[in-house]
């Protein structure tokens, strides 16, 4: 009986230690593994097949580079709030459980930048050790929008375009030239009405899906003139964004006059709700969308009709200033040790070399950040296979450099601002000019409230 | 001497029993009372004390404000809404899962040989995570190809439009509340003596008689369990919001809980997040004080 009790005790008290110390489990393990190389640990954000490529890219790199200089790379799958994650490892100051290398979203680097385990990339380009892609060759655009007053903050990894696609066999069907898509917002609002089948009062067939929100407002924003700035210090990246300026400039009541033309229609469903699987089941005849789709809406539509992308619908006709980069970067954490550093600038400079590049983008749609890519026969064969992707290629370098999305740090509280005031005016509930007063005042004060308890 | 050595002895061994005997509870509590002080109660004080200040993206703390963070997030019609919101989701998800389930318990009452197989069917509900349950419906709900649609032939946007959204989520949360709530009903149900409802259809009362004046009387604590019990679980309630809507359309599903958890991890604002942690637990705790004012009028617990 007695004895009973002590083992029952012996058992409770074992079980409380063992989920104490579950708890409170640092990661002990060495830099080095047991074949002597450098173990660096990848987070990254990418699934189904982003992420088959996203591990082939790393396994390659284990096999080659990594082994001629001595690094293996464990990845990791976090999900796609790397973030977050990141966010509350420096709020804890808990530097051993960073990983060396994550992959993030452009709106979340100037919350990294505050993190005092962040390793700038210019940083380790002006230290000069280790080159292996030279800053030169990287694209302009993708630099500009991982970098902060002038720095570059993240390497630039897999990015992206918005773009126009639409239904060619539809625009066929209602008279619509199939090789001369719109330009600008007002030739997109003339096709949605041709585009429009109504039974009785029902809309059967809609012309246009969008919700607009940040992002593309961000892009209609920043391309109009030359290029145009979302917010004050050259939309963040010049020091901290504390205001909008699409409202003093106009340029957000120039966008809404030209989409109130959209909207006029009737034709144009203001909410998102299955955009992939409605597109290829021809619910509508265009949709606006990142070009990390091509390949999602490939395989959805298949042989049931032709589509194409075309570049996005300007705000004006003379505008010049093309669309923003949206993507993720890759974020350098120094977790004191100087080989694991060392280590993690091999690596991140690999992933922006043409070959991981070339074999990550072809398999997923992304497009390449490293000019060399261009070069290369590969490259070549799968941009003229894939005219659609081709598009989103030529509309990212064309653009001016400084069309990009805000660091607006806050970029979650002015999305839903934008979606839900752009969606009452979509359905009609709103007129142009309250949209306008509404998105501008609300962005602001949320911004004032961010300045107030940071700046 | 040796008498007084002996005795105290014996008033030693005596203490020490006693001191044994009165450690070993705490010994019990221990575990619990460990993670309760370190993930619970810790962590409310500190929530609490740094309500009154002014916090940064960080977390730490700048200057003291006061009832600042409260003011503004009062004066917030988002914040506003989200409490509309949360009492709507309340008042509509908690009676009717409790509802069907007291259906159910009295329909699975009659113990007979597949009375095991219908037990588990209306008990399942119980064994299905929120998140899976959430992408099931997601499914089930989308406008254009979803299930729902399709069977009653209607053009719901189950999800997107702000007049049913929050009905919508109710509607899961009511499907996965009834498993447990029946679990509890059908053995308070069974638990009537036989005795009492044969005397009872001997003295000729009818079905209601016998089920509103009888059953749901004796009954009465167990549901009142469940309200309680619903009522802090549905006040609570955001991982249905976070997976399925984030709070949309226009706010109309944000609930407080999920208010709080945007503001401070998408928007790093801890401001707001204290303040809406408070109130919310501050409404919750009314609404658990009416119920109790219920217990003294309705339950019976003889």
């Amino acid at each position: 009986m007695k004895m009973k009790k002590v083992i029952s005790l012996g058992l409770a008290a074992a079980m409380t230690v063992s989920l104490l110390t579950a708890c409170g489990q640092t990661t002990e393990e060495s830099s080095t593994s047991s074949d002597g190389n450098v173990q660096i640990e990848y987070w990254h954000t990418m699934s189904g097949v982003n992420g088959e490529a996203m591990e082939a890219v790393v396994n390659t790199f284990n096999e080659t580079v990594g082994a001629e200089n001595g690094i293996t790379v464990k990845s990791v799958y976090q999900g796609d709030d790397v973030s977050e994650k990141l966010k509350t490892l420096a709020q804890a100051n808990d530097t051993k459980n960073f990983p060396n290398v994550a992959q993030i979203v452009g709106a979340g680097v100037p919350s990294a930048l505050d993190y005092e385990q962040l390793i700038k990339v210019e940083d380790m380009y002006e230290k000069g050790e280790n080159i292996t892609v030279a800053k030169e060759d990287l694209d302009e655009h993708s630099v500009r929008a991982f970098s902060y007053q002038d720095e570059l903050i993240c390497m630039p990894f897999n990015v992206s375009s918005i773009l126009l696609y639409y239904n060619k066999d539809m625009f066929e069907e209602v008279g619509l030239d199939p090789e001369n898509p719109p330009q600008t917002i007002a030739e997109m609002a003339e096709a949605c009405e041709k585009l429009l089948v109504k039974d009785g009062d029902t809309v059967t067939r809609y012309g246009l899906n969008v919700a607009v929100r940040r992002y593309q407002l961000a892009n209609w924003i920043g391309g109009q003139g030359e290029y145009n700035f979302f917010g004050n210090n050259e939309g963040g990246r010049a020091g901290m964004m504390t205001e909008v300026t699409f409202g003093e400039d106009g340029s957000l009541d120039k966008f809404l006059t030209e989409w109130q033309k959209v909207v006029d229609t009737g034709a144009y469903k203001e909410v998102e709700d299955n955009i992939n699987e409605e597109f290829s089941m021809g619910l509508f005849g265009m949709a606006i969308m990142s070009s990390a789709r091509i390949g999602t809406i490939d395989s959805l539509v298949g042989d049931k009709f032709e589509w194409a992308t075309a570049p996005l619908p300007k705000v004006d006709a003379a505008d010049t200033g093309g669309t923003a980069v949206g993507g993720s970067c890759l974020a350098m954490f120094d977790k004191g040790d100087e080989a694991q550093v060392d280590a993690s600038w091999i690596f991140t400079q690999y992933l922006a070399s043409p070959e991981a590049q070339i074999a990550f983008d072809t398999a997923t749609g992304y497009l390449p950040v490293n000019t060399k890519v261009y070069d290369e026969a590969d490259m070549q064969t799968y941009m003229e296979e894939n005219p659609n992707y081709t598009v989103a290629v030529d509309q990212m370098r064309n653009s001016n450099v400084n069309v990009q999305e805000p660091f607006d740090i806050i970029n979650w509280e002015l999305d839903e601002i934008i979606k839900n005031n752009m969606a009452e005016f979509g359905a009609g509930n709103q007129d142009k000019d309250t949209t306008c007063t509404n998105i501008v005042e609300q962005c602001n004060e949320k911004l004032a409230e961010y300045a107030r308890a940071n700046g | 001497m040796e008498k007084q050595a002996s005795f105290t002895g014996r008033g030693r061994v005596k203490k020490k029993k006693r001191l044994s005997k009165r450690i070993e509870p705490f010994l019990y509590l221990a575990p619990a009372l460990i993670f309760f002080v370190g993930f619970t109660y810790y962590p409310f004080a500190k929530t609490v004390f740094s309500s009154f200040f002014l916090v940064n993206s960080m977390g730490e703390i700048r200057e003291f404000v006061g009832l600042e963070n409260f003011i503004s997030v009062l004066t917030n019609p988002a914040f506003l809404q989200s409490i509309k919101n949360t009492l709507i989701y309340v008042v509509m998800s908690s009676p009717i899962a409790i509802f069907i389930a007291l259906l159910l318990a009295m329909i699975a009452n009659r113990k007979t040989k597949l009375s095991p197989v219908y037990e588990m069917l209306y008990a399942i509900t119980m064994a299905v995570s929120m998140s899976v349950a959430a992408m099931i419906f997601q499914l089930m709900y989308n406008p254009t190809i979803g299930i729902l649609n399709y069977i009653f032939n209607t053009h719901f946007n189950w999800l997107n439009d702000k007049k049913i959204a929050m009905i919508a989520l109710s509607l899961i949360a009511v499907w996965l509340n009834i498993g447990y709530n029946f679990l509890f009903l059908l053995s308070a149900v069974r638990g009537i003596s036989s005795d009492l409802l044969e005397s009872a259809d001997i003295d000729g009362a009818n079905f209601f008689q016998r089920t509103f004046k009888i059953i749901v009387p004796i009954i009465s604590p167990t549901v009142f369990y469940l309200i309680c019990n619903s009522l802090a679980k549905n006040m609570m309630m955001s991982g249905l919001v976070l997976i399925l809507t984030q709070g949309a359309p226009q706010g109309s599903t944000e609930t407080m809980i999920s208010f709080m958890y945007k503001q401070s991890v998408n928007n790093l604002n801890y401001n707001d997040g204290y303040a809406a942690a408070i109130i919310a637990f501050i409404i919750t705790s009314i609404a658990m004080a009416f119920s109790f004012s219920f217990e003294k009028k309705g339950v019976h617990y003889n």
